[in-house]
């Protein structure tokens, strides 16, 4: 799927509860090409637009266990196998003295992975947004604007302009970059 | 258009009610508590029966203690997702007049707990000679009172606002909460690190260790939080609080909880690490102790019943919004804070020369359970006779608002 579309109906909200309650019913309704675009994160959001649950957790729990993993057997390879060293008389691989230093690798792998997962994610798994460069919202000052594009299979401008305006929108408009319409 | 927030305010909720046999399971636990003590005191073993009361004691009064200071704590950081469960906290410091006051006779028992009473050992102790400005009845029962004083001065203060608000619905009263609670937070990091010094680490006179009143705030606030846990989702189950009190109130306590289960495990852990690591004598010799005579599987299924299980319990998501997976949640922690107390006290015993074998902990487990069934009861009808939700609270609108 294309990350951006330069088609599509777009509406304007003035609060997050009208955001809120026309979420519920665009999904409720036909089109599943849609998306809110606010200038801040609305809690319920998710749940109104019926998203699900996010997988990226699961992938940070595998590398957080991957990073105690490897600076365990990291420390483990030093202190045994490569050169061995003697702090204190204590045993030369001694772990408790580096539970710090795997907690931190366990959090540099869990967050900088996370946030690289996240980042190819976001790019991937998306809906078409309407092109930032070619197409104007409010959402970047105080606007609560629905978008709709039209690479949604059921599009059809008027009647989605029609939708759009029943939500309650203000603004209701079909955009076209490519035809010069914004 | 309307342009303003319409957001459904459901309607206050009646007053509370708990059922009729938690009540009478707690009066049951007081008996048997009870009766445990004296006839263990009187039994001949006064040494264990007073580092089970000592233990049951400490345990309960954190958890009133934790009222005052996780109303200071939410307040002062804003957190206003708990204002409509805050009447929970507010009638658990209820028990800090009745806990300090039990938690005091503790003196009376000294004798039999801290070897620092004994004016011979202390002569023929190079230490304890030092240590005898600090380790002494007089500052026992002075600093005991100062605390004790201290706590209920401000718990008073600050659940009287609250109360008051109720009728006359003035901001003023969140704005003196506010002004309390900066000053609890100083005066309790100070008051609570020198009565866990006196009650709990002069146990092991010789020993001393940085991190003992941070892990006991750390215990505080774990274990509080876990009885919040557990009162509050049993309510939310129960339908008591219609709403104003819901599945996302319960995940932001339940996240608190996981946060200072995690934080148990950091404060615990560097408590180790640096006796483990300096390797000194006089430190060492806390977990020497507890290393010895069969101690061992205690201090080693600790960490296990206190961080391992909670941690992954409550890392999913559902675990803290389904109200009897929180509430197994708190009732756990709130068992292991018994075996930490256990694994903390019993060792002790014996005057630091004769060491005390590992057992069942029969005694203590009763006696705590006396003391946390006399907490309940007085925490259960203080609720019950006081409005269960802060309904002029000018933060309530956007706690109801809160979504995780």
């Amino acid at each position: 799927m294309p990350r951006h579309s330069t088609k599509g109906v777009l509406g304007d909200f003035y609060t997050p509860d009208e955001a809120l309650a026309a979420a519920a019913r665009v999904r409720d309704s036909q089109y599943t090409h849609f998306d809110f675009l606010t200038p801040f994160p609305i809690h319920g959001m998710e749940e109104a637009m019926g998203q699900k649950r996010s997988w990226i957790p699961i992938v940070t729990g595998f590398l957080a266990f991957f990073g105690i993993t490897l600076a365990q057997t990291f420390i483990y390879y030093v202190m045994i196998g490569d050169w061995p060293m003697n702090f204190g008389g204590k045993p030369n691989f001694a772990w408790p003295s580096f539970i710090p230093v795997t907690f931190e690798s366990m959090v540099f792998y869990a967050a900088i992975g996370s946030a690289i997962v996240a980042i190819i994610a976001g790019k991937r798994d998306t809906i078409p947004q309407p092109h930032p460069m070619k197409i104007k919202t409010g959402a970047t000052i105080d606007r609560f604007v629905v978008w709709i594009s039209a690479t949604d299979p059921k599009f059809d401008a008027t009647e989605v302009q029609r939708f759009v305006t029943s939500l309650g929108a203000d603004g209701v408009r079909y955009v076209d970059a490519e035809a010069g319409n914004v | 258009m309307s342009h303003g927030h319409d957001t459904h305010v459901p309607a206050a909720p009646s007053p509370i009610r708990f059922p009729v046999w938690t009540l009478i399971v707690a009066g049951l636990c007081v008996a048997a508590g009870a009766a445990t003590f004296l006839w263990t005191l009187l039994g001949g073993h006064a040494g264990l029966a007073w580092s089970a009361y000592l233990a049951g004691a400490f345990y309960a009064l954190g958890l009133g203690v934790f009222g005052v200071l996780w109303i200071a704590m939410t307040t002062l950081t804003k957190g206003t997702w708990a204002v409509s469960m805050r009447r929970i906290p507010e009638a658990m410091a209820a028990w800090i007049i009745p806990g300090a006051i039990l938690a005091i006779l503790v003196g009376l028992g000294s004798h039999s707990l801290y070897s620092w009473t004994d004016e011979a050992v202390v002569a023929a102790d190079h230490f304890l000679v030092h240590k005898k400005a600090f380790l002494n009845m007089g500052v026992f029962y002075g600093i005991s009172a100062v605390a004790f004083l201290v706590w209920t001065g401000f718990s008073i203060a600050i659940v009287g606002n609250s109360l008051r608000q109720d009728t006359t619905g003035k901001v003023s009263h969140s704005r003196a909460i506010v002004t309390l609670s900066a000053a609890f937070v100083v005066l309790f990091a100070l008051t609570f690190s020198a009565v866990s010094f006196l009650y709990l680490m002069s146990l092991e006179p010789h020993w001393f260790s940085t991190m003992f009143a941070v892990l006991t705030f750390t215990d505080v606030v774990q274990t509080g939080m876990a009885f919040v846990c557990l009162v509050a989702a049993g309510l939310v189950a129960r339908g008591a609080y219609n709403g104003l009190v819901n599945e996302n109130h319960l995940h932001a306590a339940g996240t608190m909880l996981f946060a200072t289960t995690g934080f148990w495990a950091y404060i615990y852990f560097c408590q180790f690490l640096l006796i483990w690591y300096a390797n000194i004598p006089e430190e060492t010799i806390y977990f020497l102790r507890r290393m010895d005579n069969g101690w061992l599987a205690w201090i080693l299924v600790l960490p296990v019943l206190k961080f391992v299980v909670p941690f992954l319990f409550l890392v999913p998501r559902m675990s803290k919004r389904t109200p009897w997976k929180l509430m197994a949640a708190g009732a756990w922690v709130l068992m292991a804070q018994f075996v930490e107390l256990f694994v903390m006290v019993a060792p002790a015993l014996g005057h630091g020369e004769e060491a005390v074998p590992a057992h069942a902990p029969t005694v203590e487990a009763l006696v705590t359970l006396g003391f946390l069934g006399a907490f309940f009861l007085v925490f259960a009808f203080t609720l019950q006779r006081r409005a269960p939700v802060p309904v002029k609270d000018p933060g309530l609108r956007e706690c109801l608002e809160f979504h995780h």
